[in-house]
């Protein structure tokens, strides 16, 4: 007769805002680091199509972001305009809510002045990569007031930094970009402790490849349907996106690994994404953020330019698998995690 | 800084009558139809046919390094130095559930309001009682009786100073607890007669 007894606490604190946020808040970092890895490759070789990338990457790395505050926000069960008071509320610098609040801002605030001075004043542009200055455009159109771009264009030419300032907000950008993502690992990470799931050592790398894989996937796949991108472009970073997938798969199968030598969390987690829905949730994941998206790669190196596997279509399609299994990753991390049990002797 | 406050809990005098978390329950206006404050389950230990059923009464540990007080982004969660109770400031507590995930307890509950609250071991009355209250006084000193000990039929749950706490406890259970970081002195089950043995 074994000598104890297992007391199973609570788990599901969390709603799939939050796992949308972590996967917004993911992707979002991930196209600030496409558009500055476009930037620095544009202004060495001068190529039209790091120009449409970076500015695609900026204006949805923004876009993510605003989204992914609002689901944050979204999953709060207290009152709302408490969380709006955070620069006095959010004091506990041992919580990585807190410290993540505020690289979430300062991201924002610096993701939103890359995108204004990459689409407005000099470096406007009336392709669709300018799409942040056509609604400022239509909007004050609609709203009649129509000298609002005139002063957007203004203050983009007068703030945009040069020489050493440009450097410097190019590698501080990217580095806050990288923050950002491994700060949602970390929110979780904090409670490694009581939920073996998400694991302190192996969450943040797992985060930053599926976020910077999923950012590549979404930047270029608009960009090639609305700035018609060069194909030996796609490809390039379709290629980056496959490396990085595939130390995601690494990274994901050691952490599902650590689940095999855990305690009797790490084991009800293990029977929980191996049966059920939970099962279901770990093959769709696997299948469509890693081994489809390759599979495509794969056989679109195979059968050569000429084929249909070949085509956008295709190419668009592996793209949104790969978004598709960015999110399914934080869903499963959300809903499938189980907290340690107290053992009764 | 003040003696740190705890719970005792001996398994071998509860007979799972839910007195403790009916009573806290009553004196601090939770909904009657849930467990919240304080829980009591039926651990079953062994496997089949030599099963029993250990009953169990939880609540907040109070624990000396209180992982929901290190998660909460907002300060509302504080471990008081005078009596080492942990307390809930709802009037900042933004309801986002990170404490949920740290407690090792299951301690932190959410109200339709969305705002946490748990045991203060009776530091006040209802949710919110016991944050910017008074250091706790024994019941000679003129403090309250938690509900959960005043009404706990065979005297498994008492709560007071630590030291007082572990005059009463055995070594086992005093030595169990210099290696754990919770603020709870549990007595082992000693005797397997005491449990409630599984009848097919």
């Amino acid at each position: 007769m074994t000598s104890f007894g297992l007391w199973w606490g609570g788990a599901g604190h969390w709603d799939v805002f939050v796992a949308i946020y972590l996967f917004l808040g993911g992707i979002s970092g991930g196209a600030f680091l496409v558009a500055a890895i476009a930037e620095w490759f544009g202004e060495r070789s001068g190529h039209e199509g790091y120009e449409f990338i970076t500015r695609w990457g900026w204006t949805l790395s923004f876009g993510t972001i605003v989204v992914g505050s609002w689901t944050l926000l979204a999953h709060l069960s207290g009152p709302f305009l408490r969380a709006f008071m955070f620069p006095v509320k959010f004091t506990n610098w041992t919580s990585w809510m807190a410290i993540g609040t505020w690289v979430v801002v300062t991201f924002s605030l610096v993701v939103m002045a890359r995108m204004i001075w990459a689409t407005f004043g000099a470096e406007a542009t009336d392709d669709p990569s300018g799409l942040p200055r056509h609604v400022v455009n239509k909007l004050g159109n609609n709203l009649f007031v129509d000298w609002g771009i005139d002063l957007v264009d203004w203050g983009a030419d007068r703030t945009r930094p040069t020489g050493v300032l440009k450097r410097l907000v190019q590698v501080g950008g990217a580095a806050l970009a990288v923050m950002l993502v491994i700060y949602t690992a970390l929110l979780l990470s904090a409670v490694g402790w009581m939920v073996p799931l998400w694991n302190g050592t192996l969450l943040p790398p797992l985060f930053v490849a599926s976020g910077f894989s999923a950012g590549i996937a979404m930047v270029i796949a608009v960009t090639a349907w609305q700035n018609d991108l060069d194909s030996h472009l796609v490809h390039r970073f379709g290629l980056l996106d496959d490396a990085v997938i595939l130390g995601e798969a690494v990274v994901l199968a050691a952490l599902l690994y650590t689940l095999t030598t855990g305690g009797y969390g790490a084991a009800r987690t293990l029977d929980g994404l191996t049966s059920g829905g939970g099962l279901l949730l770990l093959v769709g994941m696997i299948s469509a953020g890693l081994l489809l998206p390759l599979a495509i790669s794969a056989a679109q190196s195979l059968v050569g330019s000429g084929s249909v596997l070949a085509s956008r279509r295709v190419t668009t399609a592996k793209f949104g698998l790969v978004i598709a299994g960015s999110f399914l990753l934080r869903f499963l991390l959300i809903f499938t995690a189980v907290q340690q049990p107290i053992i009764v002797t | 800084m003040g003696e740190q406050w705890g719970f005792y809990f001996d398994s071998d005098k509860c007979i799972g009558c839910h007195a403790c978390s009916v009573s806290c329950k009553q004196r601090h206006g939770r909904d009657p139809e849930q467990d919240e404050w304080r829980t009591v389950k039926n651990v079953t230990t062994g496997e089949f046919p030599d099963v029993s059923s250990l009953p169990i009464s939880m609540s907040c540990m109070h624990c000396s390094d209180a992982p929901c007080e290190k998660v909460c982004p907002c300060n509302s969660i504080q471990k008081r130095e005078e009596d080492g109770i942990v307390v809930v400031d709802r009037d900042s507590c933004i309801g986002c559930h990170y404490c949920g995930w740290a407690c090792p307890y299951g301690a932190p509950t959410y109200d339709d309001g969305g705002i946490m609250s748990k045991c203060n071991l009776c530091l006040g009355e209802g949710p919110g009682g016991g944050y910017e209250m008074p250091p706790r006084e024994e019941q000679e000193g003129g403090g309250s009786q938690p509900a959960c000990v005043d009404n706990c039929v065979g005297g498994a749950i008492e709560a007071g100073p630590i030291s007082e706490l572990k005059d009463k406890a055995t070594t086992e259970a005093v030595e169990q607890f210099e290696q754990e970081p919770a603020n709870v002195i549990v007595e082992a089950n000693r005797e397997d007669t005491n449990a409630f043995p599984y009848e097919a």
